[in-house]
């Protein structure tokens, strides 16, 4: 009994231990969300912060304060808030989509919404100031983030409606579904590049590289209803997702409404990944590695899994971003291209180590 | 407590179960024998709640099962599936620990971990409890269901007084002869703690064992239902099973046992030249 306990402590696979990591987590978090409000191409870092903290409450006419408070407070914390909301919102909707799968290698993609909101992004990028110009022009310019969400989550309602057989949504035809669907976008979304110019091409494949450099207070507001409606969620989808790793059956025995918790799982999915993909293109690699991590410190249950996952997710996703902007600066990378280069390497050193690439991880 | 009544499941033109009804009452073990294809997991998983029969009906005390919430369900009655598989580390304990977490049980988790390992001493598994379930034998794996399911009963019967069913699918097919012993054993301590326990059993000799009573099914339809004396009779099982069997007993109050005629070694030996 007693090396049980200790086991169990050391993996973080009780209650008490499970806080501990979460502590770690949000401490560690904390430092990278400040050091990403310090760190920029401009030069300007913290001890700005009282000069621009004065500027914000109108108690100086300095101009450079001025300059301060518009780097830190109108440039830096939106961009923070964003990379840290999608960054927590892909990793949450990666281990949702493991769990629901029962895979370990699903990734939020599988259900159609990136490529939905690419096929959308594309049309609006290609097509805005033509055919689509009575879209860029009600929606001015959130026209293309926009387009994305409402591509993203339309994709993802068709998949559904598809996959459903009178009340009862089958996980495999969902799969099969969403594979075929995610073809046909790619397909569409292949025909409309063909069609465009050189520089629709490049903003084309820079989106589709990610990026938060068209961070503002207004996209901010937007996602912050979404992110609190995720918070919300969490708490009734890990133990539906637990309850669903040994089978929907299983699950349907232990007393989980099984349709329900599928519908909710892939709404929070679609909703978190679509506003993610809205606000800054496509990152890929967080929903699929962030939740790996924390199953190999702390154990595959979900009540852990979601909580720590968003938060290291939030992290990664801003450590990507100041090497995003400071390793060629003044220009920037894609945030894609970095998170790749960062994660490629150590989700494949987690594979070989373990010498399991499905079940071992 | 947990009644069939004319349960009728159809497939496209097939008719998998056909007017079947069963009673199982606390206290009792019944069995399901039949051959392969018979309906007997159908039945199962009709009487779980999770297969709404085409026609007739489910009850729990007097409830019909197909307007009952999955967690009120979960709250009367467990279920120990065959075999599943995870491809998530997951340990026994989480595992067994699943059990506890039926909504409306409310449990604080040390609470829930006492339970589990109660579970877990009276399937066997003392010292399981760190170990990856993927990582276990088929059998271990069917043991630590059965404790699932037994932790599952222990926390739903802490509060209220009623009586809870235990449904099993074959919970014995990939068990040594101690551990199928052991098995046996905690059913039986399961029905005297007043549960009602239905059986799917491939072997009929464990079934005849074991079984306060016995349903034979064939093509999805009742044959034979009553004690083992009453049901395991020569020429009904080699009817059913379309195949010579004897039946034995060394003394009137023993279970039947029964014996397939045409295994010897003569067989596999033609086959082999």
């Amino acid at each position: 009994m007693n090396d049980v306990r200790e086991l169990r402590t050391r993996t973080f696979r009780d209650q008490q231990s499970r806080s501990t990591l979460i502590g770690f987590l949000a401490v560690g978090f904390t430092i990278i969300f400040v050091a990403s409000l310090a760190i920029g191409p401009t030069g300007i870092t913290f001890d700005a912060l009282p000069r621009a903290m004065s500027a914000a409450l109108g108690l100086t006419d300095d101009p450079s304060a001025e300059r301060d408070r518009l780097v830190l407070f109108d440039i830096r914390l939106p961009r923070s808030l964003l990379g840290a909301f999608i960054g927590a919102a892909l990793a949450i909707a990666g281990a949702t989509m493991q769990g629901l799968f029962r895979n370990p290698l699903a990734d939020p993609g599988l259900i159609g919404v990136s490529s939905g909101a690419a096929l959308a992004a594309v049309a609006t990028i290609a097509f805005g100031s033509t055919y689509l110009s009575f879209w860029t022009f009600i929606f001015g310019i959130y026209a293309l983030p926009i387009a994305a969400m409402v591509g993203g989550l339309a994709t993802t309602a068709a998949l559904v409606v598809v996959a459903s057989r009178g009340r009862q949504l089958e996980t495999a035809t969902l799969l099969l579904a969403g594979i075929a669907i995610a073809a046909l976008a790619n397909a569409a979304t292949g025909f409309i590049s063909y069609l465009s110019d050189d520089r629709q091409l490049r903003d084309l494949t820079l989106w589709s590289m990610g990026s938060l450099s068209g961070a503002s207070w207004s996209k901010v507001a937007a996602i912050i209803p979404l992110a609190m409606g995720l918070l919300v969620t969490l708490p009734f989808l890990s133990r539906p997702l637990n309850a669903l790793i040994l089978g929907e059956a299983e699950a349907f025995h232990l007393g989980i409404d099984v349709e329900y918790a599928k519908r909710v799982a892939i709404a929070a999915t679609a909703l978190s990944v679509g506003a993610a993909v809205a606000v800054a293109g496509i990152v890929g690699f967080i929903g699929l590695i962030v939740p790996h991590l924390i199953r190999l410190v702390a154990g595959p249950d979900h009540r852990i899994v979601l909580p720590a996952g968003a938060i290291l997710g939030a992290a990664l996703v801003l450590v990507a971003d100041i090497l995003a902007r400071m390793l060629v600066a003044p220009a920037e990378l894609p945030l894609g291209i970095v998170m790749a280069a960062i994660g490629a390497p150590i989700f494949m050193h987690l594979v070989l180590r373990r010498g399991a690439a499905v079940g071992g991880i | 407590m947990l009644q069939a009544r004319s349960v009728t499941i159809v497939r496209g033109a097939r008719k998998i179960l056909d007017d079947v009804s069963v009673c199982l009452r606390p206290g009792r073990l019944t069995a399901l024998i039949g051959p392969n294809g018979a309906g007997k997991s159908t039945l199962l998983r009709v009487m779980s709640g999770e297969l709404r029969p085409t026609s007739g009906q489910m009850m729990l005390d007097g409830n019909d099962v197909s307007e009952m919430s999955a967690s009120n369900l979960a709250n009367r009655r467990a279920v120990v599936p065959q075999v599943a598989q995870t491809a998530f580390p997951f340990t026994v304990l989480e595992i067994v620990l699943l059990g506890t977490s039926v909504p409306g049980f409310n449990l604080i988790e040390s609470d829930g971990v006492q339970f589990a390992y109660a579970a877990l001493e009276e399937i066997g598994l003392k010292g399981f409890e760190t170990r990856r379930y993927d990582q276990l034998s088929g059998g271990e794996k069917q043991s630590v269901h059965i404790a699932r399911a037994l932790c599952q009963l222990s926390v739903a019967a802490r509060s209220t007084e009623a009586s809870y069913a235990l449904l099993l699918d074959e919970p014995t097919a990939s068990l040594d002869f101690a551990h199928q012993r052991a098995v046996m054993r905690c059913l039986r301590r399961q029905a005297d703690l007043g549960r009602a326990i239905l059986l799917v059993a491939h072997d009929l000799n464990l079934a005849a064992a074991i079984a306060d009573e016995i349903i034979l099914l064939q093509n999805g339809k009742i044959v034979a239902e009553g004690s083992a004396q009453h049901v395991l009779r020569a020429d009904v099982l080699s009817r059913v099973y379309a195949c010579d069997l004897s039946v034995m007993q060394s003394n009137p109050s023993s279970p039947p046992w029964v014996l397939p005629m045409s295994l010897d070694r003569s067989v596999s030996g033609a086959a082999a030249e």
